[in-house]
């Protein structure tokens, strides 16, 4: 058993491959590069969460409106002083959206909605792919048509129903999130149990263990890569989602981060762009921070695996 | 041993099941029930059994729009799969070979998809229209010069994600395949072609699913980008859906009943996928 | 009839001069009732000011008023989700005959209550199916801003066209003055040491913008249509128009174009930001409204302007210019819930009551939110602040006819506005031919019949 675990968890030879691979500087160059315009979008977002509002959308690609080339020094750094808003812009998004309350209300939610993803949904893909029944066959295929369905068809249905279960509250929504977000979930981690050979669990099962020792001991552990995966994308989706929360939730008590954000816009149009931008800018530093912490499990996850086997 | 495992339904599938029915079933039984209604709210409704379906298809609904619709977001679909599966694979496999950086270059490709749809649209359109405005044109002025800026600004935000789920494939192949074709004197091309590959083909499966539903229900980008300009020839499905939710008095109903009859066309494109890749798989 | 609207108006005024002692007296036995109050609000940048009035009245009366802002462009979503919930809204915004229309199975009959009777201009408030169905709490105005300052020192130059503002009193003298402003700007900066760039804002066509031309200028030609044919030219609307007045739609538009320094063929860029030209003082004239008011004096903003740099005059638009005031209107009517409980409803009234007539409820609404109320409680100290609203009130008591919201009849707006904007976009970027205006009318005047027959067949 344990050569076998070994056979498939052991890291792979492509993912470890040694540092100054065969030219590795040059794809080093390169990917710098791409890297730099692949991010670009959003450094300009960055540049003008520090501008006022009249500069955002006029000049949004520079710091100042004059032309340092054709309207001189003198006024081009006017231009910039002009435009410059330091960090204002940051806190009056901080204050204007009650961004730490709403940061902490979507962490909760966040947190608890991926939790219960990850622990139900890989339990429910394990006996999905192991029993072989009707009812998981069509348990499956309706995940993959929840996948499918515009959310505008089932939004009005949805917060009727979540509405009259009583879950318009950060725990009740995570229940919601469990039914809405398995669909990915039970269908991702059933493409992975899928690889993981047999042979394993039945040796576990005649050891003495019992279906849930036999998962939480031998199937979890493998399929740790999986689940950090699944986790970010499960909490990315769920820190940006608007739509969802905004037709459950009582928003007059709890307001996620996405939901705040839309209070900047006014009726007729007008928007504080400036405000905006910065509150963003706050609001995809949680989501980094998780997917470096998480790149590194990654890699330990299986190494950890190996080790064990 | 299916039979031990089966015990444990109650433990493995009763939660997910009960919250799936809450979450997702019941509001999409709901949802196919008020397609035969003409309703303002979910709790206001009459029947009036097929006649939104019928109504679909009559003069007011703007069918060759409609149409138009449906083939260019098909259209749209197919070429977003390619383009975001055969980048995000590519990355994924250069981005795995240990070069100086990796993390780093890792973070900025998955970086696009951290802030919502909306928002990073709107900063596109920027870029393009100050880019072409120097030609006179904006990125409406054709249906495929939208066309295009979609495409770009969707594959921008899913390359990343779909980076992710290549990179957790790659680093799930057993490192001793590699090892004896190795020792078997493969290239990397053929490497490439017999190891990874095929060992690769659950995750692509994953992805080539994702990316087809995505396409599909893309809405965002959409509406911020080109709202359907120009004369709605960039329209894609979910706009339609929602242009005859809103944008027609008392055709709720039909809006309803035209998503319905998208999600059943895409559950059968989602279906047939999903059985051709799967049978590939080893 | 076209004066119908400009006398309703000033008699409101007169009227409600009158009124304030009744007011008092009333106060006296007020009934907040037993029920419970839950608005559903529809302008997000007063949240906070609703929030704090519903407590203030929950702290005096004991009744639980609940208020819930909708993110803005997701009203309609959020009252049809809110709606269906076990604790619905009890008060809620209704803001024209398709409106009421759709959500008449909710609407309670205001005819008679205390806000029927109070209203300043019951010409506002929407009617449907023999029932009032929701009462304007507030009305706007809209016209063409304009930058005093600069305007002012353009008229002191010795070739301008006019010497001084009040010369500009129709369309063809608004015209020649931007013209010659706009084809005179460099010699007008070198002189007032200004940074102009054109005459007329960009005159976006993007979604964000375009509803000023497809909906705000769409107004005047409909509306002389409907005065025309006789019928109330705010609520009513007509099956089938002909379009009358396009080609003074067409050269107002033309104006906007011609005279601003926007690349005619990317007009839907997205990329112009018509606020901000007119904020930084590169543009003088500036078609919107009083809403506007508090964006353009905001200083965090960065624009250079002071209240006194700022006027709003007609959109002249060569039909009856000596005659035309600012466009006023609204779409901020407030219905009650028919669904709710009888208890529920006449605490809502009561609320509602108190808001338009306690001194905290009209300082709030008035000075805080910035509204120009539509009641006969608010008078003397509570009378508008925001200047342009002002400026529309002046305009009607010099003997002017408030131009009324005809498009607020317009059938399946977004999908009717969009066809003309697609048109207009064509139009001006094809270098304005007739060929193209003819594009334009097609969408405007076939577009309306076609909508309207969709949106009123069973």
């Amino acid at each position: 058993m344990s050569a076998q675990m070994k056979t498939k968890v052991k890291r792979s030879e492509t993912a470890s491959g040694p540092r100054g691979t065969k030219h590795g500087w040059i794809w080093t160059t390169i990917f710098g590069v791409i890297s730099l315009i692949w991010i670009s979008p959003l450094l300009i977002v960055l540049l003008n969460s520090f501008k006022r509002k009249a500069f955002i959308f006029k000049n949004p690609f520079s710091i100042s409106r004059y032309s340092l080339i054709s309207d001189g020094f003198e006024k081009w750094k006017n231009g910039i002083e002009k435009a410059f808003f330091g960090v204002q812009n940051y806190s009056n998004g901080i204050q204007r959206t009650n961004f730490w309350s709403a940061f902490g209300c979507s962490l909760f939610i966040t947190i608890f909605s991926v939790a219960a993803i990850l622990l139900f949904c890989s339990m429910t893909a394990w006996f999905v792919v192991r029993v072989h029944t009707f009812y998981t066959k069509l348990f499956y295929v309706l995940c993959l048509f929840s996948m499918i369905v515009p959310f505008q068809m089932v939004m009005f249905t949805l917060s009727k129903f979540a509405n009259m279960m009583h879950l318009g509250n950060p725990v009740g929504i995570v229940i919601v999130y469990l039914g809405f977000g398995a669909g990915l979930a039970v269908f991702m981690f059933t493409g992975f149990v899928k690889s993981i050979s047999i042979e394993i669990e039945e040796a576990a099962m005649i050891d003495g263990c019992t279906p849930v020792q036999t998962f939480f001991k031998v199937v979890l552990p493998i399929m740790k890569p999986t689940v950090v995966t699944v986790a970010i994308l499960e909490a990315m989706w769920v820190w940006n989602d608007y739509l969802l929360p905004y037709l459950v939730l009582d928003i007059n008590k709890y307001k996620t981060i996405p939901i705040a954000v839309q209070f900047l816009k006014q009726s007729h149009g007008t928007i504080d762009w400036g405000a905006m931008m910065a509150v963003l800018v706050l609001a995809i530093i949680p989501i980094v921070i998780l997917y470096i912490f998480a790149q590194k499990y990654i890699i330990e996850g299986v190494l950890a695996g190996a080790v064990k086997g | 041993m299916e039979k031990t495992i089966k015990r444990y339904f109650p433990l493995f599938m009763l939660p997910t099941m009960l919250a799936f029915v809450v979450g997702f079933l019941a509001p999409f039984a709901y949802g196919v029930f008020l397609s035969f209604c003409k309703f303002t709210t979910v709790t206001n409704w009459k029947w009036v059994g097929f006649s939104n379906y019928l109504k679909m298809f009559s003069k007011g609904a703007d069918v060759d729009v409609f149409v138009h619709a449906l083939w260019y977001t098909s259209l749209f679909t197919v070429v977003t799969v390619l383009i975001i599966n055969v980048a995000a694979f590519a990355i994924a496999m250069v981005l795995t070979k240990g070069i100086r950086g990796t993390n780093l270059f890792r973070t900025a490709f998955f970086l696009p998809n951290l802030i919502g749809g909306i928002v990073l649209s709107y900063v596109w359109l920027m870029l393009f229209n100050s880019v072409l405005q120097n030609y006179h044109m904006t990125i409406t002025s054709t249906p495929w010069s939208a066309f295009w800026g979609m495409v770009v600004v969707v594959s921008w935000q899913q390359i990343g994600y779909m980076m992710i789920i290549y990179i957790a494939g790659i680093q799930n192949i057993p490192g001793e395949m590699i090892e004896a074709a190795k020792i078997d004197g493969a290239n990397s091309h053929q490497m490439l072609r017999y190891i990874t590959i095929p060992t690769l083909a659950p995750t692509s499966t994953i992805c080539t699913f994702l990316t087809l539903t995505n396409g599909f229900k893309l809405f965002d980008q959409n509406l911020a980008l080109t709202g359907g300009s120009p004369n709605r020839m960039s329209e894609l499905l979910a706009l339609n859906i929602f242009q005859t939710m809103y944008g027609m008095q008392g055709w709720q109903g039909v809006g309803q009943a035209k998503a319905v009859l998208f999600f059943l066309l895409v559950a059968a494109i989602a279906l047939v996928q999903n059985k051709i890749s799967r049978s590939r798989e080893v | 009839m076209k004066k119908f609207l400009s006398i309703a108006m000033s008699a409101a005024m007169v009227a409600s001069m009158m009124t304030t002692a009744a007011v008092a007296d009333e106060a006296d036995d007020f009934d907040p009732g037993t029920g419970k109050v839950y608005y559903l609000n529809f302008k997000p940048e007063v949240d906070q000011q609703w929030q704090d009035l519903a407590a203030a009245y929950t702290e005096e009366y004991g009744v639980e008023v609940n208020v819930l802002t909708a993110a803005s462009g997701e009203y309609e979503t959020t009252l049809q989700s809110e709606m269906a919930k076990s604790n619905a809204p009890t008060i809620f915004n209704c803001g024209n005959t398709s409106g009421a229309e759709t959500w008449d199975d909710y609407t309670y009959d205001l005819t008679g209550t205390w806000l029927d009777e109070h209203s300043a201009n019951k010409e506002f408030n929407v009617s449907y199916n023999g029932k009032l169905s929701s009462v304007a709490y507030c009305y706007e105005s809209f016209g063409i801003i304009y930058n005093k300052t600069i305007l002012e020192g353009y008229c002191g130059m010795d070739n301008a066209v006019v010497s001084s503002i009040d010369e500009i009193n129709s369309f063809d003298k608004l015209l020649e003055v931007a013209t010659d402003i706009n084809s005179r700007i460099d010699e007008i900066n070198d002189e007032l040491g200004t940074e102009l760039t054109e005459a007329f804002v960009g005159s976006g066509l993007d979604s964000g913008n375009s509803w000023r031309y497809s909906g705000h200028l769409a107004n005047m030609p409909l509306y002389y249509e409907f005065v025309d044919d006789g019928i109330d030219p705010v609520t009513d609307g007509e099956a089938t128009i002909k379009g009358t007045y396009l080609d003074n739609f067409r050269k107002v538009w033309d104006m906007y174009v011609d005279t601003s320094a926007a690349d005619k063929a990317t007009l839907d860029s997205g990329t112009l930001s018509a606020a901000d030209e007119f904020g930084l003082g590169e543009a003088v004239f500036y078609q919107n409204g009083d809403w506007e008011y508090s964006t353009l004096m905001n200083e965090d903003n960065g624009y250079d302007l002071t209240a006194d740099d700022l006027g709003m005059m007609p959109i002249y638009f060569g039909v009856d210019d000596e005659n035309e005031g600012l466009c006023s209107g609204t779409e901020n009517c407030w219905a009650i819930n028919a669904k709710a409980s009888e208890e529920d409803i006449q605490s809502s009234l009561a609320f509602l009551q108190w808001v338009v007539s306690s001194d905290e409820g009209r300082k709030v609404t008035n000075e805080d939110m910035g509204l120009t109320m539509n009641f006969d409680t608010y008078t003397g100290d509570f009378a508008s602040v925001n200047p342009f609203g002002a400026a529309a009130q002046e305009l009607v008591a010099e003997g002017k006819t408030a131009v009324g919201w005809a498009f607020n009849a317009t059938p399946n707006v977004d999908t009717w506005r969009q066809g003309v904007v697609d048109a207009l976009i064509a139009y001006t970027a094809n270098g304005q031919t007739d060929e193209d205006w003819d594009g334009v009318v097609s969408a405007f005047v076939d577009g309306w019949n076609e909508q309207w027959e969709l949106a009123h067949a069973e």
